[in-house]
């Protein structure tokens, strides 16, 4: 299984923690801003991630991120970047 | 000619019911709320005993994720809230007639419970793992603002804070806004869930509480008695919708009782002690007392605030027996912290549930546990059994850390 996979699986897993409900059907392309979760929440699911994997992703990396695979871009960059 | 209040629903979440009849059922049979604590350890504590909520189903009023982001107090007063604006028949009114409603909801001390989750998590893992909803999720108006949204109550919302007196005051200042025409109904209670370690070794190293009487918890609570010791923490919330006499009148709800005055003072004495003569509070009551438009010979019942401690109790009797004087002695008292606990921001709005149960059904709840009355309290009538009576106006008093104080008098609708 490949790091990009994991970090999906991740990201599903952190989401259904942190918004209390399943999320089966997400996909990379999957936008943000469409899957019902509030703000505020995914920051925490950024947050938790950062926690997890003791990485920092810069505000200004954030603004940038429009898919769910681009999060699991910068999370892996990060990762690479040793944190 | 003022605008006058009525009471057209009530709601609460008690250590005795988490609905109206049920913890006024129990209140007539003397039943006590308190028992030991089982939510944390107790053993390096002053006090292992507490009144708390034992039957309270966050599920049937909020999702899981508001459950995760809200505190317990929060969660009560929406619990509280729901059953208030039900019973108002409020769910029922248009989106318009629901701009002119408003909501004071308030905590005497907040969601202590997230406070202490969130600061254990970033002590343990670092700051940037406090979630985001910690603001939201503490701030004592989460409520107000919950219970707006829910309904689409678009008047004034906010929270106050009294230590002890907040949710006599959040009832007292929403009378006050309604009376001013601010909005038509307000939804105004008080609540509080603050049985946690850090209160309780807080309170407890005040010297303010009461441990198992005799070994049995459900004897600690004796507001009055000679061998009182101060009070136990309780849990809760306490919702009442208040609401214009006429507008309610037009709008067909029936009306429970009356605000028939208010008064809120200030010790302006010591941070935590009462004044030592009950002058504040004798002030406050005075006040409410002419607000109503009667004088002090037409009250038939008093609700005290009761903290059971040594210098509380003495010194709210000095205040009645100011305003009162020798006829003191012939009005009932009784005391709904005896079996409830002290819901401290909650108190006065649960306490004020049982007046109102009072006036509609004519019959008086007992203060239980006076084994003996303190006779340094001189000659009172305090209820001891459920007693029928017919009771026109009803005194309630409240008294809060920083000496604030707040009096009602309510009357039979």
């Amino acid at each position: 299984m490949n790091q990009k996979r994991d970090l999906l699986e991740m990201f599903k897993t952190v989401a259904a923690r942190v918004d209390k409900r399943p999320f089966p059907n997400v996909t990379p392309a999957s936008k943000i801003s469409e899957l019902g979760i509030d703000s505020l929440s995914v920051m925490q699911i950024v947050g938790e991630l950062e926690t997890e994997l003791g990485i920092v992703i810069p505000d200004e990396d954030l603004v940038e991120l429009t898919t769910v695979g681009d999060l699991c871009k910068k999370v892996e960059d990060r990762l690479a970047a040793g944190g | 000619m003022p605008r006058r209040v009525v009471v057209t629903g009530m709601g609460v979440v008690s250590p005795v019911g988490v609905d109206v009849p049920t913890f006024w059922e129990s209140l007539l049979a003397g039943r006590s709320g308190v028992s030991y604590i089982r939510e944390f350890p107790t053993d390096k504590l002053r006090s292992d005993i507490a009144a708390s909520v034992s039957d309270f189903d966050v599920s049937r009023y909020m999702s899981p994720k508001e459950a995760e982001v809200y505190g317990r107090v929060t969660h009560f007063s929406l619990g509280a809230a729901v059953e208030a604006v039900l019973m108002a028949g409020l769910d029922k009114e248009s989106g318009a007639a629901r701009s002119r409603v408003g909501c004071l909801m308030s905590t005497g001390m907040g969601s202590v419970d997230i406070f202490e989750e969130q600061i254990a998590r970033s002590n343990e893992r670092g700051p940037r793992a406090v979630s985001p909803y910690f603001v939201p999720g503490v701030m004592p108006n989460g409520a107000a603002a919950l219970i707006s949204m829910r309904y689409g109550f678009m008047g004034p919302s906010y929270s106050l804070a009294s230590a002890c007196a907040t949710g006599t005051h959040s009832i007292a200042t929403s009378a006050l806004l309604i009376e001013a025409g601010e909005a038509d109904v307000m939804i105004a209670g008080g609540a509080e869930a603050a049985t946690r370690m850090n209160t309780v070794a807080g309170f407890g190293n005040a010297r303010a509480l009461s441990k198992a009487f005799e070994g049995d918890p459900t004897r600690a609570s004796r507001p009055f008695d000679k061998r009182r010791q101060g009070f136990v923490m309780g849990e809760g919330a306490g919702v009442l919708v208040l609401e214009e006499e006429e507008h309610a009148k037009r709008r067909g709800a029936k009306a429970l009782a009356v605000v028939g005055g208010f008064g809120m003072t200030t010790d302006a004495e010591h941070l935590t002690r009462p004044h030592p003569e009950g002058l504040g509070l004798a002030l406050a009551l005075e006040r409410a007392i002419q607000r109503a438009g009667i004088g002090p010979e037409a009250i038939d019942y008093i609700n005290p605030h009761a903290t059971s401690t040594p210098q509380g109790d003495l010194a709210e009797i000095l205040a009645f027996r100011r305003v009162f004087g020798e006829r003191l002695s012939q009005i009932p008292i009784s005391a709904t912290k005896s079996m409830i606990g002290h819901l401290l921001g909650g108190a006065g709005a649960a306490e004020t549930i049982a007046v109102v149960c009072s006036l509609r059904d004519q019959v008086l709840h007992p203060s239980i546990n006076v084994d003996e009355l303190d006779p340094e309290l001189g000659a009172l009538d305090v209820v001891r059994d459920r007693r029928a009576a017919p009771v026109g106006w009803a005194a309630k008093c409240s008294a809060g850390f920083g000496g604030h104080n707040c009096a009602l008098v309510l009357g039979k609708a």
